[in-house]
C-alpha cells in the first residue's frame, strides 16, 4: 500500500522523461535533425507562416461566411443589388485566398510536424486544451484545402453536400484558429520581433530564410497560375486553373449544362410560357415571343460562380421589375424564380425586394446580342447584379410573387 | 537537448481558449445537425489530417532525411527548393490535373490541359526565380564596385 505512490510516481516519471533507449522512431529529440528543424527556425518559420494563414483563414471564413448568407439569407440578412460586382470581388478573393494558403499550410504544417511527437504530450490543463483544439485547427485546415480545392475542380466525391459540410467546418477551424492564437501569440511576436538568426544553415540545405521564401514564392506562383480565372485580363496565365472566363457557348462558362439538368426538351419546347402567379393583380402567362414583345433592356453584368471564376457578359431581355408591374404586384414584392428543373439544390432562388426591382434585374433571353445558348438558360433566365451564379436561375418557368 | 518550446497559460490565452472552443463547439454541432451525411463529413475532417500526419508529412521527413545523407552540401539546397516547390505546386494543380470532374457534355469546365499547364507554371518560376537571383547579384556588384 505504501510502495503504490511510488510506483505511480516512477510511472509518471518514466513516462514524462523516458530513457533515450525508450524513445524510438518520431520520439527521439533529433529524429527530425537539420537546420529547420532548429528551435529557433521553427518558431520563426512558423511565426511568419502562422502570421499568413491567421490572416488568409480570416479573409476565408469572413467571405464564406457572407457567401452562406447571402444564398441563405436569415431574416436580419439583407444582401443589397448595389455595388453589381461586390460579389464578384468577395468570392473571387475567397477562393484566390483558400488556394494561396495552400503552399503556405503544408509549409507550416511541415515546419511544427516534429512539435507533433514532442514527450510528455501534455504538460498541463492549459497545455491540453491546446493540443485538442489542434486536432481541430489541423483537421479543419486540412479539410477547408481539401474540400474547396476538389470541389472547384468540378469533383464531388465527398459523400456529403459540399455547402453545409464546407460552412460547418470552417467553424471548427476558425475555432481551432481563434484557441491556436491565444496559445502562441507570445512566442509569435518573440520570434517576430527576434532577428533573423540561422540564415545560413551549416549543413548546406535549404536556409530558413530560404525555406520561408519558397513557401511564399508557391503561394504567389500558384495565385498567378489560378487568378486568371476570375479577373480577365490575365486568363492566358491561369494555367492550373479549371476556368477560363472566355471558354464556353458564347464565350462565357457554363456550371450546369441542359443535359446535366435533365431540361433539354422541356427548354426546347415551342409552346414554352413564362408564369408570373402568386401575389399578383393579373397573372400571366408569356409566351416566348411574347417575351420579346415586351420593353427590353441592355445590363452588362457579371456572372460570379461560387467555385471562384467570373465573365462579365452584355445581357438583354425584360426587367423583372416590369413583368411585375404588369402583373399588378405590390411596389414592395419578393419574388422566387423557378426552373424548369425538376429537382437539384438549386432549382429556385429568391429576389429580395432590392433584386426584385433593381432596374437590371432582367429576366434575360439574350447574351452578347445573340440568343441564349440552351447550357446559358435558354429561353429565359434571371440574371442580377451583385448575385452568386448559383442564384442566377437558368430555364426559368414561373416568377412566383410575395 | 532543445529547450522545451513554451506552453500556453495567462487571461488572453484562456478568454481566446473559451472563444475558440465555443467556435468549434458551434461548428460540432451545426455540422451535426445540418449536413447531409454525418459518417461522410466526419471521415473527412479525420481522414484529412490522418492522411497528412501518417502518410504525408513522414514522406516529407523520409525526402529530407535521404536528401541530406545522400546530396553534396553545395547543391543540396537546389535539390530541396526545387522538390518542395514543385510539391507545393503540384498540391494546387493535382485534382485539375487529373480532371476526374471533367465532363463531356460540359467542355467549359476543366478546359485546359493542366498538366503541361503546371509544367509551364513551374518553369516560368525558375524564370522568374533567375532573373531576381541574378538582379539580386548585379546589384550587390554595383554596390561593392
Amino acid at each position: 500500500m505504501v510502495r503504490v505512490p511510488g510506483r505511480l510516481r516512477g510511472l509518471a516519471r518514466f513516462l514524462f522523461e523516458p530513457p533515450e533507449a525508450f524513445r524510438v522512431g518520431p520520439f527521439r529529440e533529433e529524429a527530425f535533425g537539420g537546420e529547420l528543424h532548429r528551435r529557433p527556425n521553427v518558431e520563426r518559420n512558423a511565426a511568419w507562416l502562422g502570421l499568413a494563414l491567421g490572416v488568409a483563414f480570416t479573409v476565408c471564413f469572413l467571405t464564406g461566411v457572407l457567401s452562406h448568407l447571402i444564398q441563405d439569407p436569415p431574416g436580419w440578412f439583407v444582401w443589397p443589388s448595389r455595388p453589381a460586382g461586390l460579389y464578384r470581388i468577395t468570392q473571387g478573393v475567397h477562393v484566390a485566398t483558400g488556394i494561396a494558403s495552400i503552399p503556405l499550410l503544408f509549409a507550416k504544417l511541415w515546419t511544427v510536424y516534429p512539435r507533433l511527437w514532442r514527450w510528455p504530450p501534455v504538460e498541463s490543463v492549459a497545455h491540453l486544451v491546446e493540443r485538442v483544439s489542434l486536432l481541430a485547427l489541423v483537421g479543419g485546415s486540412v479539410f477547408m484545402v481539401a474540400t474547396g480545392l476538389i470541389n472547384v475542380s468540378l469533383w464531388y466525391p465527398f459523400g456529403f453536400a459540399f455547402p453545409g459540410g464546407h460552412f460547418w467546418g470552417a467553424w471548427i477551424t476558425i475555432g481551432g484558429l481563434v484557441v491556436h492564437v491565444g496559445a502562441k501569440w507570445g512566442t509569435t511576436v518573440a520570434a517576430l520581433r527576434r532577428g533573423g538568426g540561422d540564415e545560413i544553415a551549416s549543413e548546406g540545405g535549404l536556409s530558413r530564410r530560404g525555406f520561408l521564401r519558397l513557401a511564399f514564392a508557391a503561394s504567389a506562383a500558384v495565385t498567378a497560375g489560378t487568378i486568371g480565372q476570375t479577373v480577365r485580363p490575365l486568363e492566358r496565365l491561369a494555367v492550373i486553373a479549371p476556368r477560363r472566363p472566355s471558354v464556353g457557348p458564347q464565350g462565357l462558362p457554363v456550371n450546369k449544362t441542359a443535359a446535366e439538368a435533365a431540361v433539354r426538351r422541356r427548354a426546347s419546347d415551342p409552346d414554352y410560357r413564362l408564369g408570373v402567379g402568386g401575389a399578383v393583380a393579373r397573372p400571366l402567362s408569356l409566351s416566348l415571343a411574347d417575351l420579346e414583345a415586351l420593353p427590353q433592356r441592355e445590363a452588362v453584368l457579371p456572372i460570379a460562380c461560387v467555385e471562384g471564376w467570373s465573365a462579365n457578359a452584355r445581357w438583354g431581355g425584360v426587367p423583372v421589375r416590369d413583368l411585375l408591374d404588369l402583373a399588378g404586384a405590390a411596389p414592395d414584392a419578393e419574388v422566387t424564380v423557378e426552373s424548369l428543373q425538376e429537382g437539384g439544390a438549386y432549382r429556385s432562388s429568391e429576389l429580395n425586394r432590392g433584386h426584385a426591382h433593381d432596374p437590371d434585374t432582367l429576366l434575360a433571353l439574350r447574351v452578347n446580342g445573340e440568343r441564349l445558348a440552351l447550357d446559358h438558360g435558354f429561353p429565359a433566365r434571371l440574371i442580377g447584379p451583385n448575385r452568386p451564379g448559383v442564384m442566377q436561375t437558368k430555364w426559368v418557368a414561373r416568377l412566383v410573387v410575395r | 537537448m532543445s529547450a522545451r518550446p513554451a506552453t500556453p497559460g495567462g487571461p488572453l490565452f484562456w478568454t481566446l481558449a473559451v472563444l475558440g472552443w465555443g467556435l468549434i463547439a458551434a461548428g460540432i454541432v451545426g455540422g451535426l445537425r445540418n449536413v447531409t451525411s454525418v459518417p461522410h463529413w466526419i471521415a473527412w475532417l479525420v481522414g484529412g489530417v490522418a492522411v497528412h500526419d501518417l502518410v504525408v508529412a513522414p514522406v516529407v521527413a523520409g525526402i529530407g532525411r535521404v536528401l541530406r545523407r545522400t546530396t553534396g552540401a553545395w547543391f543540396r539546397a537546389y535539390v530541396q527548393g526545387s522538390l518542395a516547390f514543385t510539391a507545393l505546386v503540384a498540391a494546387v494543380a493535382l485534382p485539375n490535373a487529373l480532371a476526374f470532374g471533367r465532363d463531356p457534355r460540359n467542355p467549359s469546365g476543366l478546359p485546359a490541359n493542366v498538366w503541361g499547364g503546371a509544367l509551364l507554371l513551374l518553369l516560368e518560376s525558375l524564370l522568374v526565380w533567375g532573373l531576381v537571383r541574378s538582379l539580386r547579384g548585379l546589384r550587390r556588384s554595383l554596390r561593392s564596385a
